[in-house]
Parts: C-alpha cells; structure tokens; sequence
C-alpha cells in the first residue's frame, strides 16, 4: 500500500511544479514573450471547467443514472458552436471596457452600477460555495481511499473527526495559499494572471492523460475492451437497466440539464475569467469552439467503461462509485496509475480551486469591499497614499475566508450528497446571470433595475428551492421544510413549489428560478426607463463591434478635473512605477506635455476612469473619479442627441462615400466613351479615305478601259471581250461595296426588314458551305463542315444568319495560302443557344488588331501598301447582325496559327 | 469549344457562399436535434452494437460528429473572412 508520506511528498512536488509553471509564465509574460499567446493553451485553460465533479462525480452520477452524467458536456459543446457569435463579443467589449469580472462586466453595462456588481457578488459567493466545497470533499475523500484501502470505513463519516483529524481542513488551508501565491502576488493594472493560466492549461493536460490512462487501464487490461465490460454488465438486469434515458420525465431533466451546462459555461465565475477576462487575443476563440468540445469528448470517452467495470467487480454499497476511478486499480494493485489517477483528480481540483476563489477574490473586492470602503469616510481612504497593498490585503482574505466556508460547507453539508448532486446546486445560481448577461450583450433596452429584478427574483427561487432545503436534509433545518413546506403550506413545499411535482429538484429549481428571473428582468426592463449613464453603456457594450471613432464614452463627458489630481488618484491603486508609465505613454500617444497642460481633457479623464477600472472595477473607478472632477456626465436628453448625431454622422459619410464611389465611376464611363467617340471620328476620317480609295479604284479602271474601247473601235474582238470583262468585274464591285455600306446603314439604323422563322441550324451551315463551295475550289482550299448529329430548331432570320456564314467563310478563303489552306466551318449546340465557328490556318491576326476588328473599314495588314482583300465591311456587317440576333461574336487567334471567328446565338431570337 | 465567357451566368457561379457565422448557428441547430428528442429517443433502443448499449454508441458519435462539423466549419473558412465581417456585427441588436 501507499505510504501517507508518498502521497503528500509526490502531491506537494506537484504543487510546487505547477508554482515553478505560473512563475515561469509570469516571468516571460514581462518580458512580452508570452507562452499562453496560442488558441492551444487558451483551450486548455476553459478545460478549468473539468473539476472533480468531472474526474470523479461523473462516475458516481452514471452509477445512478447511465447516461445522464453527460448532459453536462453536451451543453458546452453546443454553447461553444455560438462562441464565435457570443463569446468573442463579450472578450471585445471586456477588452474595450478593462472589465475584470462577471460581476464588473453586468454592473458595467447596466449603468456602472454599485448596487448590481454587489449583487451579483453576493450570488456568486453564496452560490459557488458548494462548488468549492465539492472540490474539497473529493480531494480529501480520496486521499483517504488511497490511504486506507480496502478499509472503507474511514471515509463514511469525515463530520465526525475532529477539526484535525480531518484532511479536508488540511487540504482547504494548502489550495488557499497557492491561490494567494498564484493569484495575489502584486496588483495588475489589467487583471492578467498569464503564470496562473499557463500552469491551469498544464492541469488540464495532466487531468486529460491521468484519466484516459484509468480509462485504458480498466477498459483494456482488466476487461477485454469496451465490448466486454458491457456484454458482462446486460447479464444483470440492475446495471442493463442504466443503458436507457428513461421514462418521459428523464427526458425532461436531460434537456434541463443541457440548457443548463450551456449558459454556465460562460457564467461560471471562474469560466468567465479564464475565457473572457484572461483571454489575450480574442482570434483564440476561433479555434476553441471545435478544441474544447474535443477535450470535452475524450475526458468522458472511459467515463462508462469505468461506471460499469466498478459496478461489476465491486459488491454494492462497498465502494462510493464517485471513487471508482482510484478503487479500481489500487483494488488490481496498479498503484503507480493509482498515484497518476490522484494526481490527476488533485489537479481538476486545484485548477478549479485557484481560477474560481480568484475570480470571486477579485469581485468580492472590486464590487463589494472597496465600494463600502470609500463611502465611510472615517476611514480617510480618500486620503490614503497608497491603496495598492490594500486591495491585495483585501483579496487574499476574501480566499481564505471563501475557502473556510467552502469547508464549513462540506463538513455541515456536503457529506450526505454525492459530488454531482453538489455541484449541481451551483450550477443553478450560476445560471441566474445568464439573462443579464446576454440579454445586456444583445439588448440595448434591458435597464439597470430589470437586471436587478431578474437576479434578486432567479435567486430567491434557487435560495428557497435547492439551498434551504439541503440545509434541511442535513438537519440543520426542521425536516417538515422539505415534507410540508414554510409554515406547514403545501404549496411552498421547496421541492414541490405550487405543486409542481414529478421533476428533479435541480431541474424544479431551473424552471422557476428561470421562469422568475428571465420574467422579472423582461417585464421591468420594459417598465422602466434608463438614465443617461445607463443609456451610453447599453450602447457601448450591444455596439461595441461598430465602429465608434476615437472617443469611446469620453464624448459624454462634460467634467474638468486637474492632471495632478487624476495623476495623484490613480497613483494611489497602481504604484508609482505603473502610474508613470501608463501617463508617460498616454502624454507620448496624443502629444500632450504634463508639464505645460494642467487641466485635464475629457479624454484623459477617461483614460483615468478606465485605468482604475482595471483595478477596482468599472462602478467604484466612477466614484474614484468623480471625486477629483467637477462636473457631470450628460444629461440623457444629449445623451441621446450624441448618440443620434453618431449615426447620422455615420450614415451621412456612408451616402457621401456612395455617392463619390457613383461619381467617379459616372467619370471613368465618360472618359471611356470620350475616347471612343474619338476613335470614332479617327475611323470616320478613315472611313472616307477609305471608301474614297476603294471607289476611285474601280471607277478608274472602269473609266481607263471605257476609254480604250471608245478611242480604240479597231481592238480585235478576244481583247474587247477582256477589257469588257473587268469592266462589268470592276462594276461588280463597286456595287458590292455600295450594297454593303447601304446594308450597314440599313441595320444600324434600324430600318432593315427581318423575317423570322423556324431553322435548322445544320441545313443553313451547309448550304452557306455550298454557297461559298466553289471560292473553295478557285483556290484549291479544303472546307470541312463539322455538324452535330441532332439540335433543337432555332428561331431566327434564315438569310441574315447565313449571310454571316459566308461573309466569315469567305473572309477565311481570302487569307488562306492558295493550295495549302483548311478551313472548318463547325457547329455546336448548347443548353440554351448554339455556337458557330469558321476556324481557318492562315496568317492570323495580331493581338492589337483584335479588339478593332469587327470596326468598320478595320483591316488586317497596311492597307496603303497591300491591295485590301476585301471591303472592310464584312465583319461589322457579321457583328451588328449577331447583336440584333441576341447574340455575341468574337475572334481567338494568335499570330501564324490562324484565326477561329465565332458567334453563338440563342435558340429563341428576339424579335 | 469554350462558350464566349462572357456570356457565361459569372454571378451565379460565384455566389456568395454563407459566412462562417451561418454555418456555425447551423451546426448548433443540428447538434440541438442530434441531443434531444425526438432523435434521442428513436436510438434508446434495447439493443447492442458491438457488444455497446446503441444508445452509447449513438451519443458518442454524434458527438465527434458535431465536432468534426465544428472544426471542418472553422477551419475551412478563410481567416479574414470573420475580420471582414466583425464591422457588421451587433447591427439590429436593439429589439428583445
């Protein structure tokens, strides 16, 4: 067996490595080297939320109730699929706001007020206590199993030792001075412990080994595998019977439980600190949303395995399943996993001990202590020179004072109840911030007195309903309580309120405390009005991701204070060193000189008010603040003024912007049709020189040859045949191109005469291909037709379409080498249209002369060189065809590997 | 041969595909159905699966599941696209 000196010398080890940790991450987080600067180590530390409850309580729970343990991870799991959306936004507006706790973060929004961080204060103190306390009891109950096996007897009863005799004590005095060490070493100016959150996401990785090793240990060397233990456990009807849900009200309680594991995952005091207040870069949230869940998966993946192994090897009532996890090797002689296992569960409860006293330290400090504080003015605290060492006074007795009560609790209480059952009473008030909290995220309207109603409401439910009657089971209350109900009515039964029966009394205590709570905080926040304060951090916080310029609340501030005063204020509660660096940076960042400005700008009055709020919370840096400066925050009519100038001003630069985007885009267009315009007028003035030199041509061979035959009557009949030949030739084409420039005209114009039918494609291709058939033959070039087996009909101009064919087929003929040339004519059908290409291999056409090319009078080569081949019209002919067809034509060509002109037309042309 | 591309439907193919906050309120949705009944119900049945309770076996996959969908989710977005989109959030948070 273990030695008790093993077990303490192996655990005190572990402690201080996990101190040598935090000091290490301490140590590199000032010298801006963070190791906590990662989404890894973030996750790890929200893995805070596994505790004993987890490492232990889970077994216990599944011993009871198969599956239900596991509602509890299922519910963060969904939450983390809304962090992005949820959570990022709280990290944002924290950052923004220096908030430092749950209990600064809802009184900040609602009015920086004193009243509602207190309260929430109070709620998490008396709530989160047995939670603490869960932690205690399964350290030292499982210390003692390791110490005293097989002899059980030892940890029935520890509320009979004497105060010194009991672990539990020893165990609550060892985590109350590592918080202290790991928590309350100096005063930050923002609230980051990066030691405490590097040595928690190491706990996080020992806990996850230690148990997935139990998890092995049992599943695979005492059992044949998962199949095993479960085929063996059917055989007995008891254990077969925990493989169901259960009957309709076990359902009930499983989605009670869902919903409820969901909203604490983030109002958890301590979760909120490690996610929320400790979080250094809010992109971290990112990959936490899947990491998490998968820590939260393989942490219960041997929970079963182990519930079940117990159940089977252990004769019943012998062993408390919620120790499972440690009997069942030291019951195999494993003790080496069993020390593992023991370090593992230390951890869970460490983790949780250290993250959450300090969290709640912080609050009870900020917005319950100081607050009280600095309103008894005997105390002269306004005079004091230095409150730094103060507040740290103040927070290390807050633990151990939390802690002491957490013990007090176990001893009194908690040895009846197993470790879930316990921490589920927590759960429940930790879930009454929910509706301030994300109601005040997302809902500008929630007012300060709503959240107080919701939370005073939720809480007396869960005080009346889940507490008191714990109290009475222990027998510190009548037990009539539970069985009769206040004042012997059947109606205030805590576990039966207005007779509501036949539900778990957390789920009974969810329902109506959540019914009180959400109703209270709605039906007020309607009722009632804010005020200007009110008013200015609902904005703050619901639109803390738009855009707000600069200032952020300092526009709402009218105040004037002197720079000694403010220097002096905030000098008391940072020290020297940090106050000097924090003004020295502030004077350097907006250029102002202390030693020339003694009144203090609206702005470094903020910058005040926020560096204090970093130290004491947001509602006492207010009051801090408005002791040095005279004047008010705005009334809440400007209030409202500023905040409706913002965004007009904000909507009047966004139309501005508009319309900028429209003008210069309206300029660009401009530009671009001036330049086209001139090239336009360029190719007009081309154009006539053109048409000029193509009618002069003709005309004066025409001219030329008229004039032989008239001065010559005498020429032998062969020449007068030839020389009247070119005549008509040369009339030819002068016609031609006056046909064509008509044609142009015609379209363009809009005057020519179309006549729609039903075409086969394929026919017009072809016969536009034996049209053009013997051009092919003058020059000895080949045409291949290319058609496809089947195509739908087209409705379209039958002649226009196959003028469009020939003028590109026989554009192909004139720029193919004679003897030499191929030339496909190709035709394919689409979904809705159908594309046609005349591909060639000629010379092809350079890159710069293909944008002009379907311009008129546009031709490839020099034309004050070469002869023009052709009119220069056809194309633009093609191009305003096809466009008045609903279609598009294009060339793809490249220098020396021919030419493809294309155009593809819809089945259906418009008419 | 290539349709003329510019003519090919270049605003359809190219369609905004849903943020990353969509999907991840989709992947809640669908982890919502996979834990609740009706679902819940249909697979707590008295049966095995290799020697497993279904309903187990059930639970546990549905769970890597959602987390696979989770982290397929995050990971496959683009890193800027949720920079992008911060400036627009919190907008129209002013009803209950």
């Amino acid at each position: 067996m273990l030695h008790s000196s093993t077990i303490i010398v192996v655990s005190f080890a572990y402690l201080c490595l996990l101190f040598a940790i935090a000091y290490w991450g301490d140590k590199r987080a000032d010298q801006g080297r963070s190791i906590i600067a990662n989404p890894y180590t973030y996750a790890l530390s929200i893995a805070v939320y596994c505790t004993s409850w987890t490492f232990y309580g889970s077994v216990g729970r599944a011993a009871e109730g198969g599956i239900h343990f596991l509602p509890i991870y299922l519910g963060p799991t969904l939450m983390a699929a809304l962090w992005w959306l949820v959570l990022r936004k709280m990290v944002r507006i924290s950052k923004v706001n220096r908030i430092t706790s749950i209990a600064d973060f809802i009184s900040s929004r609602y009015g920086k007020s004193q009243l509602l961080g207190g309260l929430v204060t109070i709620i998490a103190v008396i709530g989160i206590m047995p939670y603490i306390s869960l932690q205690l009891k399964a350290v030292s109950s499982t210390f003692t199993v390791l110490l005293n096996y097989p002899d059980q007897a030892a940890t029935r009863d520890v509320a009979q030792l004497p105060l010194l005799w009991d672990t539990g004590f020893y165990v609550a005095l060892v985590l109350a001075l590592f918080s202290i060490l790991f928590g309350t070493r100096h005063i930050d100016a923002s609230e980051h412990h990066e030691g405490m959150v590097a040595a928690i996401a190491f706990e996080s990785v020992v806990k996850l080994i230690a148990f997935l090793a139990v998890g092995f240990a049992v599943t695979f060397l005492m059992f044949d595998g998962f199949g095993d233990i479960f085929t063996r456990a059917a055989e007995n009807p008891d254990l077969a019977r925990l493989f169901h849900v259960g009957d309709i009200g076990h359902y009930g309680d499983w989605i009670a439980l869902t919903l409820l594991s969901m909203v604490v995952i983030i109002c958890l005091p301590r979760q909120f600190q490690v996610a929320v207040v400790e979080n250094v870069d809010e992109r971290h949230v990112r990959k936490a949303v899947w990491l998490f869940p998968l820590y939260l998966f393989l942490i219960n993946l041997f929970v079963l395995p182990i519930t079940f192994a117990g159940l089977l090897l252990f004769p019943p009532g012998q062993v408390n399943p919620d120790n499972f996890v440690l009997a069942l090797p030291i019951a195999h002689q494993m003790e080496g996993i069993a020390l593992f296992a023991f370090i593992g569960g230390l951890s869970a409860a460490t983790g949780m001990v250290i993250v959450e006293t300090i969290a709640l330290a912080t609050m009870v400090c900020n917005d319950l202590v100081m607050p009280v504080l600095l309103r008894l003015r005997w105390l002269k605290l306004q005079e004091r020179k230095d409150i730094s060492g103060l507040l740290l006074t103040i927070r290390r007795w807050t633990i151990v004072i939390v802690l002491f009560l957490s013990y007090l609790y176990v001893r009194l209480i908690g040895g009846s109840f197993t470790l879930v059952t316990i921490g589920l009473v927590s759960f429940c008030a930790a879930a009454q911030f929910a509706p301030a909290l994300i109601g005040g995220i997302f809902w500008k309207g929630a007012t300060q007195k709503g959240a107080v109603a919701g939370l005073v409401a939720g809480f007396l439910i869960w005080l009346y309903t889940l507490l008191l009657p714990s109290f009475a089971r222990s027998g510190w209350l009548p037990e009539t309580f539970i069985t009769d109900g206040l004042f012997g009515m059947a109606l205030l039964r805590p576990y039966e309120l207005l007779g509501l029966t036949g539900l778990d009394p957390v789920t009974h205590s969810l329902v109506w405390s959540m019914m009180a709570n959400i109703g209270c905080y709605v039906m007020v926040s309607l009722l009632t009005q804010q005020n200007a304060m009110e008013r200015i951090q609902a904005t703050l916080f619901v639109d803390v991701f738009r855009p707000s310029g600069e200032h952020g609340s300092s526009r709402f501030w009218r105040g004037t204070a002197t720079v000694a005063d403010l220097y002096a204020l905030v000098l008391r509660f940072l020290g020297r060193e940090r106050t000097e660096r924090a003004f020295r940076l502030y004077a350097a960042e907006h250029k102002i000189d202390f030693a020339k400005v003694t009144q203090a700008d609206p702005d470094l009055v903020n910058f005040s008010e926020r560096l204090l709020a970093g130290t004491i919370g947001a509602a006492s840096a207010r009051v801090m603040v408005a002791s040095v400066a005279k004047g008010e925050i705005v009334g809440l009519h400007e209030v409202m003024e500023i905040l409706d100038e913002a965004s007009h001003v904000i909507a009047y630069s966004q139309k501005l912007e508009q319309k900028s985007a429209e003008l210069e885009a309206a300029t660009a267009e401009l530009r671009a049709a001036n330049e086209r315009l001139k090239e336009l007028d360029r190719l007009k003035d081309d154009f006539i020189s053109t048409v000029t030199h193509e009618l002069r041509t003709p005309l004066t061979s025409i001219r030329s040859f008229s004039e032989i035959l008239h001065d010559n009557p005498d020429l032998d009949a062969g020449q007068r045949q030839e020389f009247l030949l070119i005549v008509i030739r040369e009339s030819e084409r002068l016609s031609r191109l006056i046909n064509q420039v008509l044609d142009l005209a015609k379209i363009e114009a809009g005057n020519m005469q179309w006549t729609f039918t039903m075409i086969d494609p394929r026919e017009v291709v072809h016969d536009a291909a034996n049209a053009t058939r013997q051009l092919f033959k003058d020059k000895r070039i080949v045409l291949e037709e290319k058609l496809p087996p089947d195509m739908p009909m087209a409705w379209a101009d039958r002649d226009r379409v196959m003028q469009v064919i020939i003028n590109l087929l026989s554009n192909a003929v004139k720029f193919c080498a004679e003897g030499e040339g191929l030339v496909q004519v190709k035709l394919e059908a689409g979904n809705d249209g159908y594309e046609i290409c005349v591909i060639d291999n000629g010379p092809g056409i350079p890159p710069e002369a293909q944008p002009t090319i379907f311009e008129k009078f546009q031709q490839v080569g020099d034309t004050l060189t070469a002869k023009p081949e052709g009119t220069g019209l056809g194309l633009a002919i093609c191009r305003s065809i096809v466009h008045r067809l609903g279609g598009d034509i294009w060339v793809r060509s490249a220098p020396g590997e021919g030419a493809a002109f294309c155009f593809f037309l819809p089945y259906r042309s418009p008419e | 041969m290539a349709r003329a591309p510019h003519r090919s439907p270049a605003s359809l193919r190219m369609a905004r595909p849903s943020g990353i906050r969509e999907r991840l309120v989709a992947a809640f949705m669908m982890g919502l159905a996979l834990f609740n009944p009706p679902l819940l119900a249909v697979f707590n049945a008295p049966t095995m699966l290799w020697g497993i309770p279904l309903l187990f076996v059930y639970v546990f996959l549905a769970w890597l599941g959602l987390i696979l969908a989770l982290a397929l989710i995050i990971e496959r977005s683009a890193e800027t696209e949720g920079d992008n989109r911060a400036a627009t959030e919190g907008e129209g948070g002013d009803a209950p």
